[in-house]
């Protein structure tokens, strides 16, 4: 009753809201995606209904069971860990078989190979076992023992071997997870011979753990920044022998290929994975420790996250649950050890359709798996595998501008780029007369202007606006940064120096840089743009904008007036803005450009942006130098100072917001407490 | 040149695209592509019919039921009842109430089945131990229970049931064993003079032939009560408690909680062949079959955020009952008054031995005072009390002691009370379409409308299912304001001319069918332009404003508990917007939220729900979405009923309990049937519980929408449901249209899987939801489907 109460306290932020679609199908829970257009988890079709939770299997009742498995023959194998003994279900005959009882002392892994023998990982033997089964007994006996080797080069007398978990290859061979282990997973001959480690974690590439790799050397780096891989914490085996792992604190899994290498990851995951299980359509299955399951395409797609943690004993909830496994019918088995209970989920229709259409495709037979698909689409029309798979279909029939749409909507960059080069590709032959007319056109425009003065007539208008808005002054200084660009020492000196310029202009400047910027983010085709319009966040796109700008201005002020700098805060200020002008010249160019482009010609994109960037780098340089009238050498150092500073003046900023929202807070509580004591 | 090509290619990718949406959108009307899927296991299909999402056939143990007539059934003599110091206090045709004055309990005789109810937990010790310490025997043996906190330092933890008995401080003359020598009358008995009179005590008053007050005196906390027992001419128990009656005379206690009758009708362990009934969703049973060894607790009317009082179980009715013996006995109870203040127990073998079902009646609610930002504080409790009266009403079953019983005896209850009149269709059932008219995408500084269906749209699509047949239709529009579909809350101005809606409404009404407009009065978010979130946003009572954070793994918002006052001012200055364009009034949220909140002072669930009605009496045409009871009176359709209850472990059975008591009533819809992933069994579903076919649709591509967010309404487009929807209303029609304006008067499982529901008018619909085919008396009916007997 009062655990109850506590249960039901702790809940108050997990509140009912009325949502837009109501709970429909009778589950306790919300059935989600990834979807890798959005880039978050969206609601779907419910994919699997929970059917019931038993505490008990015919009679034998569980106790902290801790690993479940399935084999070909829809046999359940469940390793009951706290009543030390592996129970064996038929589901199809119901018959029921304990095994190693009284033999077992901890079991906590089970894995039946594709040589149909049993494998067990037991902690408290601190062995692996392989049962096989003796017809003449009509029992289990155990055939080989897979233990710490002795005398190996890997093992030292003091390394721990505690194999928690356990799966075998095509060849048989037997891998072990063993708690803690650094190294991976211990690998095995069949007949119990070690054979080396496998599928170990590495340390990651970050910066952080570069630098220390350069500064310090292994031991050091061990022992004051535990800087060591983390222990791989679960496996699982696919349908083509590939060993799948999992670790604490990582998200998703990794598929690991025969040599060891990352064959493919998941793209979305939980952190803390329980386990793994490859189910019939080589979809893998996992549930992480707060209950949700989470089903992946054979490649890694999320196709469906479900369940939830448990705090009242709802079905299709789980309090921890410590194992997962799927039958033939992709029936799915979940161990909750908390409640020692099983809980089995049955697939709904829309997951029978996404299994069809996913075991099509995979088979190479787009066309085949159009039309469940097309059933998948129609029960959820933002369903990203489903419209990539349509794509795929009809990229296949050669009908190449549905591909493109399908692939627009799932955001498939490859897909839309391949078909949009088919489309292109049409295109520009059906047009190939209309090009040599335009062609010859032009020749023919280029011959008269010899004769009579084509040219000077068409660009007499714009040459008569230019001479009318020279009498402008903010013509010419807006102007002048064409002329800059040409000459830039000459143009900064005329910043400083002839008042060129004026802060307006330069304001100008920066708000068509600005207004670029967002053309930018907003114009360019997805192929090149992982931005989406309707998630741009306006104020934060400002505030990217301008305020690395004047931090810069005004670091830069600040270190050069210290510094021997000539520039005031005016010239810092036109300069930089000025300096934007490859910018607001080139995105959008880009933008405008990405729509005729297909992945192929990314080159012509990127090439064309990263020379924007290394203009507007070598400007920046030149503009300080000039502007401070500085040595190339003093220039450098005086930009990296001007960065720093502008860290540090947010630094502050943020430290004094802090500090006065203390204050606030603090009169906000006081207020508070007097009231409700008073 | 560059530019020609560029253009050519836009020119054909857009000529080619609309021609393949046109193309596709077509070919998928005529194909209904219909998949044959793998079979599962005919296990699996067997355990699922046995798993609580349907209702178990009524199968008990012969030995069971032997037992429990032998054994478990109340059957003191006159002289054990004398010995126990009952007395005969209320009598009439039906009913006689014995009364033992002390521990307040009774003993309730239904004449017409001959069957004893008792408030006590009977037949202790049956195991040979006894049933725990004399705090847990006191609780056993006392009708009344009360929670009190001290006034200066409340804490929650220490708010426990105080039982009549231990508050007297009274000592039992026996360990609470029955053997040779102790007889089964022993385990109440006390040793003389310990119940003390200067601590705790009872007397009647005003007694009649039918109702008798009793004043209870607690001595001990200073609480004083008076509890007046009736029994009518209709075989009801009734038991009253006037808040104004309630004095409390010591300041160091505050009363939080009284419970009445807590025991009343409580079950032994297993040993009877019988149910629990809950109300909980569309309804759900839990059998006595093992020991559960849970406690359910809940608020009727769900959460009440103004407590920070949340429940995932939905009780949209204060009824539930206590089945004894199915076709025999069995008790069930009511609440008439007080509903909103109280808190319902289902105790199924939880710590002790007995199954009961009760409500806790809340004085003062234990809230958590806030002081600073960790979400430090301390328990607080207000010294105003609750303002509302307490009344439970028990009835007791016979021949139709099961959940139809219950349900339809409360059906005629609030027939009577004027609460249910008539509003349901009288021939061809209703569909009901939603239509997302448009949103708003974010985009550069504004927002961009997408719109999904025009009014013209509307029009075609209803007269496209008139054509086919389909000429009962109610029409709900969302997302029709300027402000689209996201702040729940929007201004009352259309998005395209008025005209035009105004030409939808006239032509749907001249068919006598309904149109509605979508609004939600209750929750809005912070976009909305309609809500300022410093004068209509209400606080809950810590003072604090009330906001919700959704936060699934998908969704993250913020939405806000608008002031029920607030509420009502805006429901009735629309009104007449409503009128003029001829509309009916959709509002979500309203009909399932109950929340008290704080203005000035804390007002309780009771202002809030005087509130709601006051504001939806004025309309004429209501759709609610799963209306608590309180709303029944103005609601004339019931939107997403729901086809499922909070899924507890130990919840046996799903029945339909709400569409029993609504039945030949309202008109019930189902939700939304776009997200419909169990495929036939929610047909049938539906077929079995009186449901109407609701979808949700647009007449552009879904996609288009994707990034508003409507897009939770992932699958919508009307051209990919057209078939289906009439596919699916003619399924459900060919048999409720048979039975509609009629009530259900009895439903019974043939066999696991298959139910048989009969209607007042005589028809029955047989409903196999098995995947073989079932023979029943000369009628097959075919798997996964239905016949009706004429």
């Amino acid at each position: 009753m009062k655990k109850l109460l506590i249960a039901i306290i702790s809940l108050s932020l997990l509140m009912f809201v009325p949502s837009m679609i109501t709970a429909n199908n009778g589950l306790t829970y919300t059935t989600f995606t990834y979807s890798t257009t959005q880039g978050r988890v969206v609601p779907t079709q419910d994919a699997y209904l929970p059917l019931n939770i038993n505490r008990s299997i015919e009679g034998l009742t569980l106790n902290e069971p801790e690993d479940i498995t399935i084999d070909k023959e829809d046999n359940i194998y469940i390793a009951d860990t706290k009543n030390k003994r592996v129970i064996k279900y038929s589901l199809k005959t119901e018959e029921i078989r304990v095994i190693g009882d009284g033999f077992l002392l901890d079991p906590k892994g089970v894995h039946v190979g594709l040589d149909g023998h049993l494998y067990v990982a037991d902690l408290g033997h601190k062995k692996a076992f392989k049962f096989v089964y003796d017809s003449l007994l009509d029992d289990y006996v155990v055939e080989v023992t897979y233990e710490k080797p002795q005398g190996s080069v890997y093992f030292s007398e003091l390394d721990k071997f505690e194999p928690t978990k356990v799966v075998t290859d095509k060849g048989n061979n037997v891998y072990l997870v063993l708690a803690g282990a650094i190294n991976g997973l211990a690998e095995f001959k069949n007949n119990g011979e070690f054979f080396g480690f496998f599928g170990g974690n590495r340390i990651p590439n970050t910066w952080d753990n570069i630098v220390k790799s350069l500064l310090f050397d292994e031991e050091q780096r061990r022992t004051w920044f535990k800087m060591i891989p983390k222990p791989v914490y679960n496996t699982a085996v696919d349908q083509n022998g590939l060993i799948l792992t999992t670790t604490k604190d990582v998200p998703g899994y990794l598929k690991l290929n025969i040599a060891n290498f990352v064959y493919s990851k998941s793209n979305w995951g939980f952190n803390r994975l329980e386990d793994l299980f490859v189910g019939p359509s080589d979809t893998i299955f996992a549930v992480n420790n707060d209950g949700y399951i989470t089903e992946y395409t054979a490649e890694g797609q999320v196709l469906f996250i479900f369940s939830g943690k448990d705090y009242l004993s709802q079905k299709g909830l789980f309090q921890s649950p410590s194992s997962i496994a799927v039958d033939s019918k992709n029936n799915i088995y979940v161990l909750d050890k908390g409640a020692s209970s099983l809980q089995v989920f049955i697939p709904t229709q829309f997951a029978d359709l996404v299994h069809e259409a996913i075991t099509l495709y995979q088979q190479g037979r787009y066309q085949e798996s159009k039309g469940p698909w097309q059933e998948v689409l129609k029960m959820n029309a933002l369903f990203d595998l489903a419209n990539k798979g349509i794509g795929d279909a009809f990229f296949a029939e050669g009908n190449y501008e549905t591909a493109m749409q399908y692939y627009e909507i799932s955001r498939h960059s490859e897909g839309y780029s391949n078909a949009y080069w088919e489309v292109r590709n049409e295109a520009l032959l059906d047009s190939a007369s209309w090009i040599i007319y335009v062609i010859i056109g032009l020749i023919v425009l280029a011959i008269v202007n010899r004769f009579i003065p084509v040219y000077r007539v068409v660009f007499k208008p714009i040459k008569d606006g230019h001479k009318y808005l020279k009498r402008f002054k903010l013509y010419n200084e807006l102007m002048f940064g064409f002329y800059l660009l040409r000459h830039p020492q000459d143009g900064y000196y005329g910043i400083k120096r002839e008042n060129k310029t004026s802060n307006f202009s330069a304001f100008i400047y920066l708000m068509l840089f600005f207004l670029s910027y967002i053309f930018y983010g907003y114009n360019t085709n997805f192929q090149f743009n992982n931005k989406i319009p309707s998630e741009i966040d306006f104020l934060q796109e400002i505030i990217t904008v301008f305020v690395p700008f004047f931090l810069f201005v005004i670091g830069n002020y600040l270190v050069c007036s210290i510094r021997d700098g000539e520039g005031k805060l005016r010239d810092v200020f036109q300069s930089s803005a000025y300096t934007l002008l490859p910018f607001i010249i080139a995105l959008p160019i880009l933008s405008i450009m990405s729509h005729g482009l297909t992945g192929n010609e990314a080159f012509i994109y990127s090439s064309l942006f990263n020379l924007a960037v290394i203009v507007f780098a070598i400007y920046m340089i030149v503009m300080v130098k000039e502007i401070h009238f500085y040595e190339m050498k003093q220039t450098l150092g005086n930009i990296f100072i001007s960065i720093f500073t502008g860290l540090m003046i947010l630094l502050m900023v943020g430290i004094v917001y802090i500090l006065l929202n203390e204050i606030v807070m603090l009169f906000v509580d006081i207020f508070k407490e007097v009231t409700s004591r008073g | 040149m560059v530019k020609l090509i560029k253009y050519l290619i836009v020119v054909v990718i857009t000529v080619t695209f609309s021609f393949v949406i046109v193309n596709a959108s077509q070919s998928k009307n005529t194909e209904g592509l219909v998949i044959d899927l793998n079979q599962n296991f005919p296990y699996i299909d067997k355990m699922l019919l046995e798993s609580s999402r349907f209702t178990q056939k009524d199968d008990f143990d012969p030995t069971l039921v032997n037992d429990y007539h032998q054994y478990y059934q109340v059957d003191y003599s006159e002289e054990e009842k004398e010995d126990m110091g009952y007395e005969l206090v209320l009598d009439n045709d039906k009913l006689s109430v014995y009364l033992e004055i002390n521990s307040f309990s009774v003993l309730i005789h239904n004449k017409e089945t001959n069957y004893y109810y008792s408030s006590r937990s009977e037949f202790q010790s049956s195991n040979g131990r006894s049933e725990g310490n004399t705090r847990i025997r006191a609780r056993h043996a006392s009708g009344i229970w009360v929670e009190y906190v001290a006034s200066q330092n409340p804490q929650r933890n220490l708010a426990i049931p105080y039982a009549l008995l231990e508050l007297a401080d009274a000592e039992f003359a026996t360990n609470g064993i029955i053997n040779e020598t102790n007889l089964r009358t022993s385990v109440y008995e006390l040793v003389p003079e310990t119940y003390r009179k200067n601590k705790v005590e009872l007397k009647k008053r005003n007694q009649t032939d039918n109702q008798l007050v009793i004043d209870v005196n607690l001595k001990t906390i200073g609480l004083r009560f008076d509890v007046s027992l009736e029994i009518t001419d209709e075989g009801m128990f009734n038991v009253f408690l006037d808040q104004e009656s309630i004095v409390e005379s010591n300041d160091a206690y505050k009363t939080t909680a009284i419970y009445l009758f807590p025991n009343m009708g409580a079950v032994r362990d297993t040993k009877a062949p019988g149910y629990m009934v809950i109300p909980d969703g569309v309804g759900a049973l839990v059998r006595f079959n093992e020991r559960h060894e849970a406690t359910l607790q809940s608020r009727f009317y769900n959460s009440d955020f103004g407590v920070s009082s949340t429940t995932f179980s939905n009780l949209s009715v204060p009824l539930y009952g206590i089945i004894h013996e199915v076709g025999q006995n069995g008790i069930y109870t009511f609440l008439s008054e007080g509903a909103e203040q109280a808190i319902f127990y289902a105790n199924l073998t939880d710590n002790n031995n007995y199954n009961r079902a009760y409500t806790k009646y809340v004085l003062r609610d234990i809230y958590w005072q806030v002081i600073d930002r960790q979400n430090n504080g301390q328990d607080a409790v207000l010294s105003q009390r609750s303002d509302s009266n307490f009344k439970i009403h028990f009835g007791f079953l016979g021949s139709d002691a099961n959940y139809v019983g219950i349900a339809s005896r409360y059906q005629s209850y609030l027939v009577d009370e004027g609460i249910l009149t008539k509003k349901a269709p009288e021939s061809d059932i209703d569909l009901h379409l939603s239509f997302v008219m448009s949103d708003l995408e974010p985009s550069f500084l504004w927002s961009k409308r997408i719109s999904m269906t025009k009014t013209n749209d509307v029009l075609r699509i209803y007269e496209e299912l008139k054509e086919q047949g389909i000429t009962n239709q109610s029409i709900k529009l969302l997302g029709w304001s300027k402000d689209g579909n996201t702040n729940r809350l929007d201004r009352m101005n259309f998005n395209e001319r008025d005209k035009n809606y105004d030409k939808l409404s006239e032509h749907i009404n001249a068919d006598g069918n309904q149109i509605l407009l979508n609004n939600d009065y209750v929750y809005a978010a912070e976009s909305s332009k309609r809500v300022s979130l410093i004068s209509d946003v209400t606080r809950n009572i810590a003072k604090t404003r009330v906001t919700f954070e959704i936060n699934s793994l998908s969704t993250r918002r913020t939405l806000y508990f608008l002031d029920p006052a607030k509420t009502r001012d805006k429901l009735l200055s629309d009104l007449s917007f409503y009128e003029d364009h001829h509309y009916g009034l959709s509002a979500d949220s309203i009909g399932q939220s109950l929340n008290s909140f704080y203005r000035k002072s804390y007002h309780e669930r009771m202002d809030t729900k005087a509130y709601y009605q006051e504001a939806l009496e004025a309309y004429e045409f209501v759709s609610l979405v799963n209306p608590n009871d309180y709303l029944w009176q103005y609601t004339d359709q019931y939107l997403d009923m729901p086809v499922l209850n909070a899924q507890y472990r130990y919840y046996t059975d799903l029945i339909p309990l709400i569409p029993i008591i609504l039945s030949g009533h309202v008109a019930m819809y189902t939700s939304y049937l776009n997200f419909n992933a169990i495929g036939e069994d929610r047909l049938l579903m539906m077929v079995d519980y009186n449901l109407y076919p609701n979808y949700v649709l647009t007449s552009e591509d879904t996609f288009k929408m994707r990034y508003t967010a409507s897009n939770e309404l992932y699958t919508t487009h009307y051209d990919s449901y057209k078939a289906e929807i009439v596919r699916t209303y003619g399924f459900v029609n060919e048999a409720l249209k048979h039975v509609s304006g009629n009530k259900i008067v009895s439903r019974e499982m043939i066999e696991t899987g298959v139910s048989l529901v009969t209607y007042e008018n005589g028809v029955s619909i047989l409903i196999n939801y098995t995947s073989n085919d079932v023979d029943y008396q000369s009628i097959t009916v075919e798997k996964k489907s239905y016949e009706v007997i004429l």
